[in-house]
């Protein structure tokens, strides 16, 4: 056995799948195209037939470049390191395939191909950078074994020619028997000690144990195309609608049971925007808001943040946010209880009931917030239930309130007069009016209503921006409303703000999330950046904050996606990746003490069955488990059910491997050459035949046995019942050591023998009976 | 086996394990600073291989048996092949890349300091390595290890380093077995002109080439009463008429050509250390001609001049020849060395500058002591009993300079011997790689076939 080529084999099957894994995790197919476009070729241009490597020269240059091309990178995109990091090695890792490779470069090309697989992690969290990255690693560890057992022959032949240049004769390494299936068995015992050590500490090691979550030193949180805007910009462009990545999962409930969706989905509250910037053209949040923001503190079963409000079912949001990417934390209504993991405190906004983080929170969060469901049935112009909720002790409140929320939210400058105008003519079309000095009272829900109904009636939706020529030309709002009249979600949102605050009404726009896209399987919500949206809330005296969404419905008309066992299929694949993320990426400390506590419950739970040792305790002792896995919910069923098809997959790969190995020592083809084996396993499979017939009915030919003695055995024994098998083995001889060809002459032939001595057997164990 | 006594085990961390914990440690803090969790389970597995290579390379030497094969003897300047056999007693474990390798200093924390590396000149270039790639369970395998012996004289073993860093070599467990046994290193053996042997074996001036006994098919030797079994044809028919009884006659039997090999070791007292090179040409010149004479059937003896005790009688065969090398290799060097004399104390003549080497003095002399005693004259014609010979030996002095042969000190029987100068050995001998093992493994020719062959090729 040789390790050299297979290793040089393997290395380039590593670097190939490390740049897979990276160009999945960073969303780039060129880039993989063409990486992998240019590895391939190294094979061929250095390790071919007539192959040469590169020049030094050559090598530093495509090294300079890429440096370069870093640097270029970084200055363009500040703050993210990760994808430059990346091009940059799998840029490095090509060139090096160019050159002369010693296993001083080996090493190196491992190290950095690792690295890449590293900042993959960093990048992607899906259930596809999972497998990948599993499957890196298994080519990893076989790649290792072979680079040590390769290094390790050349420092020994290195250290004996520098003792005797040219004079000491080449020492060829001794092996034992069953060289390669040694390696391979070792290899994947190798494996899974180590999966099970990787485990262990991946499931006991305390996070945070040398940098504590919010301390300075905490990178901050990666950029994502969330979706989500701290300020809404009406420049003419098309808001950033993200992509379908998942960027949370909801669960809502109503006093445990699972709520209903509404017609028109739920609306997650990020952030509340009660100031325009006519110059900027940007919907911001007002210092007045910012002033009003209070910190609460939160233990270990939440923070209340609001209270006086009334005894009602309360809605609960149960929240996993994938990547946190904002301080904001989204929940349905205004909240009035929230718990988030990790978290100390958090801050409420006292006026406009907005929920944030005090400290950016990269990567996975888990809360829950809770507020008051006001009951009564949703209408169709009225899609989203209403919530209603007075300042509480913890919020600001009182004069200070008043103080705060006198100019908080009021007024319009832009383009006021036509657009009141245009306003007071929609309200009359409907019958009613208002007085721009009147005083916020319930009655200004219906108007706003009014206004929305005949944005939604009168108006087109369409996620492009307006024309830009016109959007520039003039006032974004005004432009939607009395032009184009088409427009976003931000357009909509902002002219009904600009109406309802032209007529006197204290209105303001709240950026967050529709949510709709229901998952079937795991009986949760999910989120995405593209389901960003943006609406109004008028203030109504005593019936509080109210939320109109003068967006037309028919954006959510996909509320539900259509039947179907596809629709299914991606609902299990959205599953299988929340319960990997929810399991894998999302696990932390509280799961790490839930796992603790659950393992310490068990093994006394199983202590205490031991010593009963009655069968009763067992049955109580499963139908306890089975209760808490369905108490679990779903996420543990799925989760079993991923590991028995694991650990079967697994052990159908080990039989697999069992089976063909079975075979080659039957075939005598250990030491045989891979390509030479695959055919002749193929053309000697009428031996393998015999073989299983003969094994059958008792007859097993030990290892140590050659084929011919097997036949001279089994023929002086029985010459008749066993007389098709000295000529199939001597056939055997002929294709295994002679070279023969099968025709299927010979075929049919081969197959005549066998259902003979099958036949003979039967007779044979027939007359023995 | 005898290695248990000797045995340790330790571990050893090289630099790759230094940028291994580095890459570790980068990969926590990376964890610590961006909570991701993919990069714990990262750090899980890199925690995973610290401990199954710590695991592994403990579990692999454990119980392993190493045992040293080394040859008996070696030759300078040529390959000389170590075998390890090494068991794995394992029942299901198998071992993979081991690394064999020698070293001095019972392994303690000096080794370094010590052994025929540390000696000046060196023995040995450097250690010798020898690697086995798989060893499966239950098996035994021989290794090799291969080491290039610099200097003739005995080559001392003491410890055999086993050690293996498979599966990530990050951690080489190592196993230390100490095991002594030397080798004795012949002189350097170059592959002689056949001019030389030649030249000697043609100048004898008697041309007699027979011994003094019969048994042979050669010439008259003398007549004695038949013996059953007798060929008729060796009857002499003539003596038998005479005497009336049946008389046989007999033979001589052929004498192979004789080569007595002189070497001169003396020196002036105040000769260099330069002259160690030329001292231990003059050494493996004789030691080649005293193979290449053997190879080509002459009878061949030995006497050291200036190293009182090393004489030889004319004798052929392997164990004579092995004698005459051990004591080749066995002589002490001129710098004086492990257990030599200094060169300045071999090179004097007198008794009282130059103490005579007891003939026990070496291990290898004392197993084969020198059948002549120190009086004997080394060039005298009696053989093995001190019987007769019919022709005197061909002499050949070799000279570690050019030849000044002092009337007081010089046998008289020297004075016309050739004499071949070791400071010009490009003259005599070629070095050739490999071509110790073909000395020594060269079939014996037929006695007369040198001299035919010779008076061909001649020079070539």
């Amino acid at each position: 056995m040789n390790p050299d080529p297979l290793f040089r084999r393997m290395a380039y099957v590593l670097v190939f799948m490390g740049i897979v894994v990276f160009c999945a995790a960073d969303r780039n197919p060129a880039l993989l195209l063409i990486a992998g476009s240019l590895l391939a070729l190294s094979w061929y241009v250095v390790d071919g037939p007539a192959g040469r490597p590169l020049p030094n020269w050559a090598i530093n240059l495509g090294t300079i470049a890429s440096t370069g091309w870093l640097i270029a990178e970084l200055a363009a995109r500040p703050m993210q390191y990760l994808g430059p990091m990346g091009h940059f090695i799998t840029c490095l890792l090509v060139v090096v395939f160019y050159g002369r490779k010693t296993n001083r470069e080996y090493g190196i090309v491992m190290v950095l191909s690792l690295l890449q697989v590293v900042g993959a992690c960093m990048l992607s969290d899906s259930i596809l950078s999972g497998v990948l990255l599993a499957l890196y690693g298994l080519l990893m560890l076989f790649t290792v074994l072979l680079f040590q057992l390769k290094a390790t022959g050349d420092q020994v032949r290195g250290a004996n020619l520098a003792v005797s240049p040219g004079g000491a004769p080449e020492v060829r390494p001794p092996f034992g028997r069953g060289c390669r299936g040694d390696l391979r068995l070792g290899g994947a015992a190798i494996g899974a000690m180590i999966a099970v050590a990787a485990a262990c500490v991946f499931l006991f090691m305390p996070r945070g144990l040398f940098i504590r979550p919010g301390s300075p030193f905490n990178m901050p949180p990666l950029s994502a195309r969330s979706g989500f805007v701290g300020s809404i910009r009406l420049d003419g462009l098309a808001p950033d609608s993200g992509d379908r990545e998942v960027l949370m999962h909801v669960r809502f409930s109503v006093a445990g049971a699972p709520a209903t969706l509404p017609p028109g989905g739920w609306l997650l509250r990020g952030t509340g925007l009660d100031q325009y910037d006519p110059g900027l053209r940007t919907w911001t949040r007002s210092r007045r808001a910012n002033m009003a923001d209070n910190i609460i503190p939160l233990g270990g079963a939440g923070g209340v943040l609001a209270a006086g409000v009334p005894p009602s079912p309360a809605l609960e949001a149960d929240v996993t946010m994938r990547s946190c990417t904002h301080q904001c934390l989204y929940a349905p209504f205004p909240a009035q209880w929230v718990w988030a993991e990790g978290q100390g405190a958090v801050i409420y906004g006292g006026i406009d009931r907005g929920v944030r983080l005090i400290e950016p929170w990269g990567g996975v969060l888990h809360y829950r917030v809770r507020a008051p469901l006001e009951a009564g049935p949703a209408t169709r112009n009225d899609p989203v239930p209403r919530a209603v909720m007075q300042p509480g002790p913890n919020a600001t409140s009182g004069p200070i309130f008043e103080t705060l929320s006198q100019a908080y939210a009021q007024g319009w400058q832009v383009s006021a007069e036509p657009i009141r105008n245009y306003a007071r003519r929609l309200l009359r079309d409907k019958g009613v009016s208002r007085d721009t000095a009147d005083a916020p009272t319930p009655r200004d829900a219906v108007l706003a209503e009014a206004l929305a109904d005949h944005l939604r009636a009168h108006y087109r939706y369409t996620p492009a921006a307006a024309a830009p020529g016109r959007a520039r030309s003039g006032e974004p709002i005004s432009s939607f409303l009395f032009e184009s009249r088409e427009g976003h979600c931000e357009l909509f949102a902002s002219g009904l703000a600009a109406m309802a605050r032209s007529l006197g009404m204290t209105a303001r726009l709240v950026s967050g999330y529709r949510v709709y896209e229901y998952n079937r399987v795991g009986g949760y919500y999910v989120v995405r950046p593209e389901h960003a949206h943006a609406w109004v809330e008028v203030y109504c005296g005593e019936g509080g904050w109210v939320t109109v969404d003068p967006t037309p419905p028919d954006i959510s008309g996909d509320a539900q996606r259509d039947g179907g066992w596809l629709a299914w299929l991606g609902d299990v694949y959205e599953h299988v990746e929340y319960a990997w993320f929810s399991s894998v990426i999302a696990y932390d400390d509280h799961a790490r003490d839930g796992v603790i506590e659950t393992a310490k419950t068990s093994a006394q739970l199983a202590a205490t069955v031991w010593m009963q040792g009655t069968m009763g305790s067992v049955t109580r002792y499963v139908e306890e488990r089975v209760s808490n896995i369905f108490a679990d919910g779903f996420n543990l069923a799925a989760t079993g059910l991923i590991t028995v098809a694991l650990v079967m997959g697994v052990a159908g790969l080990v039989r697999i491997l069992f089976v063909r190995r079975r075979r080659l020592s039957a075939l005598q083809l250990g030491r045989m050459p891979l390509p030479q084996r695959r055919g002749l396993t193929r053309r000697l499979g009428f031996y393998l035949m015999m073989l299983d017939i003969l094994e059958q009915h008792g007859h097993i030919r030990p290892p140590w046995q050659s084929p011919f003695a097997f036949a001279q055995k089994l023929v002086t024994a029985d010459p008749v019942t066993f007389a098709p098998v000295p000529s199939i083995t001597e056939m055997f001889y002929e294709v295994r050591f002679g070279g023969r060809a099968t025709d299927p002459q010979r075929a049919r032939w081969v197959d005549t023998q066998l259902d003979n001595l099958r036949h003979a057997l039967m007779r044979r164990r027939a007359g023995r009976h | 086996m005898p290695q248990r006594h000797g045995v340790r085990r330790g571990f050893e961390v090289g630099q790759g394990a230094l940028l291994y914990f580095t890459i570790t440690l980068l990969l926590l803090a990376l964890a610590e600073l961006s909570r991701a969790s993919l990069l714990y389970w990262a750090f899980g597995v890199m925690i995973g291989v610290l401990a199954v290579s710590l695991l592994l390379s403990w579990l692999m030497l454990r119980g392993l048996r190493v045992h040293r094969l080394a040859p008996v003897v070696a030759v300078a300047g040529e390959p000389l092949m170590l075998r390890y056999s090494i068991a794995n007693p394992h029942r299901w474990l198998p071992v993979f890349g081991l690394v064999i390798q020698e070293t001095w200093g019972r392994g303690q924390s000096g080794w370094r300091q010590s052994g025929p590396i540390a000696e000046s000149p060196a023995r040995l270039g450097g250690r010798p390595q020898g690697w086995v790639l798989h060893i499966g369970a239950g098996e035994t395998i021989q290794a090799e290890a291969v080491c290039v012996p610099r200097r003739r004289g005995e080559l001392a073993f003491e410890t055999i380093i086993v050690s293996t860093s498979f599966p990530f070599g990050i951690i080489r467990g190592r196993l230390t077995v100490r095991q002594e046994a030397s080798v004795l290193v012949y002189p350097r053996l170059l592959r002689m002109k056949k001019a030389v042997l030649t030249r000697v074996t043609t100048a004898q001036p008697r041309g007699g080439r027979h011994t003094d006994r019969s048994g042979g098919h050669e010439d008259f030797f003398g007549l004695r009463d038949y013996r059953p079994g007798d060929s008729l044809k060796s009857v002499h028919w003539r003596s038998a008429a005479h005497t009336g009884r049946l008389v046989t006659r007999e033979m001589t039997r052929p004498s192979p050509p004789e080569v007595m090999i002189a070497l001169d070791l003396r020196r002036d007292g105040d000769a260099a250390d330069a002259d160690s090179l030329a001292v231990e040409n003059a050494i493996s010149l004789a030691a080649s001609l005293v193979c290449d004479a053997h190879n080509h059937g002459c009878r061949v003896g030995l006497t050291v001049l200036g190293a009182a005790g090393h004489t030889y009688p004319l004798h052929h065969g392997l164990p004579h020849r092995g004698r005459i090398l051990e004591a080749l290799a066995s002589l002490p060097s001129a710098r004086g060395g492990e257990g030599g004399e200094p060169a300045s104390r071999v090179r004097g003549e007198s008794p009282a500058t130059t103490p005579p080497v007891p003939a026990g003095e070496t291990p290898n002399a004392a197993r084969h002591p020198s059948p002549v005693g120190e009086d004997a004259d080394p060039l005298s014609p009696k053989g093995r009993g001190g019987k007769r010979r019919t022709a005197e030996p061909n002499v050949i002095v070799v000279a570690h300079g050019p030849c000044d042969p002092h009337p007081q000190q010089t046998p008289r029987d020297l004075r016309r011997a050739v004499v071949l100068d070791a400071a010009q050995l490009d003259e005599f001998a070629v070095a050739t790689p490999g071509g110790a093992e073909a000395l020594l493994r060269g079939r014996v020719a037929f006695p007369g076939k040198y001299h035919r062959a010779g008076a061909r090729e001649g020079d070539r």
